[in-house]
């Protein structure tokens, strides 16, 4: 299912290979980096970081280690954490509740993208989005999720299990065109 | 050890979120390495994880692909300048003539190393050039992937699920401000011999043919004729490879609704 002709260019620091890592995952990468620092500017940073340790470091990945979005997906929350780590950010989050953490459709300020796939999404109940916000984006443990939420441990590591088969039985019926366009994207 | 108690300890979504033990995790990989089961769940976690991280993604602004572009180029021409010797002095105290010498002998590095990098190059080069005339013939159909996704991507396309409430599920997008409608064939399977796959819009609450499905088209996507004040569309499946008019037996309806 990974595109290997990608992964090698990748790999040798293509710069072309960057670019398709951009037109496949960027999205998908800044949504979740927006949730991290909140506003756009700061992403927008956050994600070019993001790609250009990509490209620096691309001769470290290999598939034995996952996933190449895995593997993305943690330099870019890693990048993020580390922005919300300046005293400036921390000052100005200190208003922030726990609404801002669960992704909402139809929030201005994020502008979601409006594809049919969003519908899949909101069939998944919101205690679950919220764990798989908290513990797989923002990297929350889940004792600091059990924290932050006030809901007891074990009930988190329960819920946790179910949310992610919930997610793939939701992904694994859906004729998601998405998923199928970023396959096909990769495949030529 | 018991495998299937292994798959479903929990271990394992622990070791793709990332929230593992040291321990833990060497003990997944080790197992992993040995067991493909093992090694197809982690998978499957991975992906279920991405697909709501692409369900979930925000454009982002249209500059920022060729700033990180620009950002990278700068990065792979310039080559390292070696810090500075010893420590700075005060201006006053700077010999001119070693500022000179320093600038020739830094002039001199970079003419050195420029021709350096230029046969390093040469086997990536050759590798590039070869990547690039296989890319080229693949060319046109990535530009077609590419409008399919900036269609997708706008916000007034909007997703109609066509489903029989039992195991249809397939997609129809429609926009009515660009005025294209596209079928999304992927959740179609092969139709029973002798039956043929007919599309429909429903307008005025009587249907209206919009053609026979092409299970030929590209990456699974078929254009249709844009119907103007569409409510729903259909699937239906017919004996006659033409079609008919008005459809005979329906397996799949949807309501567009906003």
């Amino acid at each position: 299912m990974q595109d290997h002709l990608l992964i090698t260019r990748l790999q040798q620091q293509d710069r072309t290979a960057v670019g398709a890592l951009y037109d496949a995952y960027g999205g998908a990468l800044y949504g979740v980096v927006l949730r991290i620092v909140q506003t756009q500017e700061l992403a927008q940073q956050v994600l070019q970081d993001t790609f250009v340790k990509a490209w620096r470091n691309g001769a470290q990945y290999d598939t034995s280690k996952g996933r190449l979005f895995t593997w993305l997906l943690n330099i870019a929350r890693n990048t993020a954490i580390d922005a919300t780590r300046t005293a400036h950010f921390q000052n100005s989050r200190k208003t922030d509740g726990l609404d801002n953490l669960v992704y909402k459709p139809g929030n201005e300020a994020l502008n979601p993208d409006h594809i049919g796939v969003r519908e899949i999404v909101e069939r998944l109940d919101e205690k679950y989005r919220l764990l798989i916000e908290l513990i797989y984006f923002k990297g929350y443990t889940q004792e600091e999720a059990a924290e932050e939420t006030g809901i007891p441990l074990g009930t988190i590591k329960t819920r946790l299990r179910y949310a992610i088969s919930e997610l793939r039985t939701v992904f694994g019926k859906s004729s998601a065109a998405v998923m199928l366009l970023a396959e096909a994207l990769f495949r030529c | 050890m018991d495998i299937q108690s292994f798959i479903q300890s929990g271990l394992l979504e622990t070791y793709v979120l990332g929230q593992c033990t040291a321990d833990e995790r060497a003990i997944v990989e080790r197992i992993a390495a040995e067991q493909p089961s093992v090694q197809a769940e982690l998978a499957a976690i991975e992906q279920a994880l991405e697909s709501y991280a692409l369900a979930t993604a925000v454009s982002p602004p249209p500059a920022l692909k060729e700033r990180i572009m620009d950002t990278i180029d700068q990065q792979g021409q310039m080559p390292s300048i070696p810090p500075p010797a010893g420590k700075p002095r005060s201006a006053s105290n700077l010999p001119y003539q070693a500022l000179a010498l320093g600038f020739a002998l830094l002039a001199a590095f970079f003419w050195y190393r420029q021709k350096e990098i230029r046969s390093e190059n040469a086997p990536v080069q050759q590798s590039r050039d070869s990547l690039q005339r296989q890319l080229f013939a693949c060319g046109e159909r990535s530009e077609q992937l590419r409008q399919i996704a900036t269609f997708l991507r706008d916000p007034d396309t909007k997703a109609v699920k066509m489903t029989d409430g039992k195991e249809y599920a397939i997609y129809m997008y429609h926009n009515v401000i660009r005025a294209e409608t596209n079928l999304d064939l992927s959740g179609l399977g092969v139709p029973d011999p002798g039956k043929y796959y007919q599309i429909w819009a429903i307008v005025a609450g009587k249907p209206l043919s919009l053609g026979m499905v092409n299970k030929n088209a590209l990456a699974s996507w078929q254009k249709v004729d844009f119907p103007k004040d569409a409510e729903a569309f259909a699937i239906s499946a017919e004996n006659n490879p033409n079609g008919n008019p008005t459809p005979s037996v329906v397996i799949a309806i949807g309501k567009l609704v906003g």
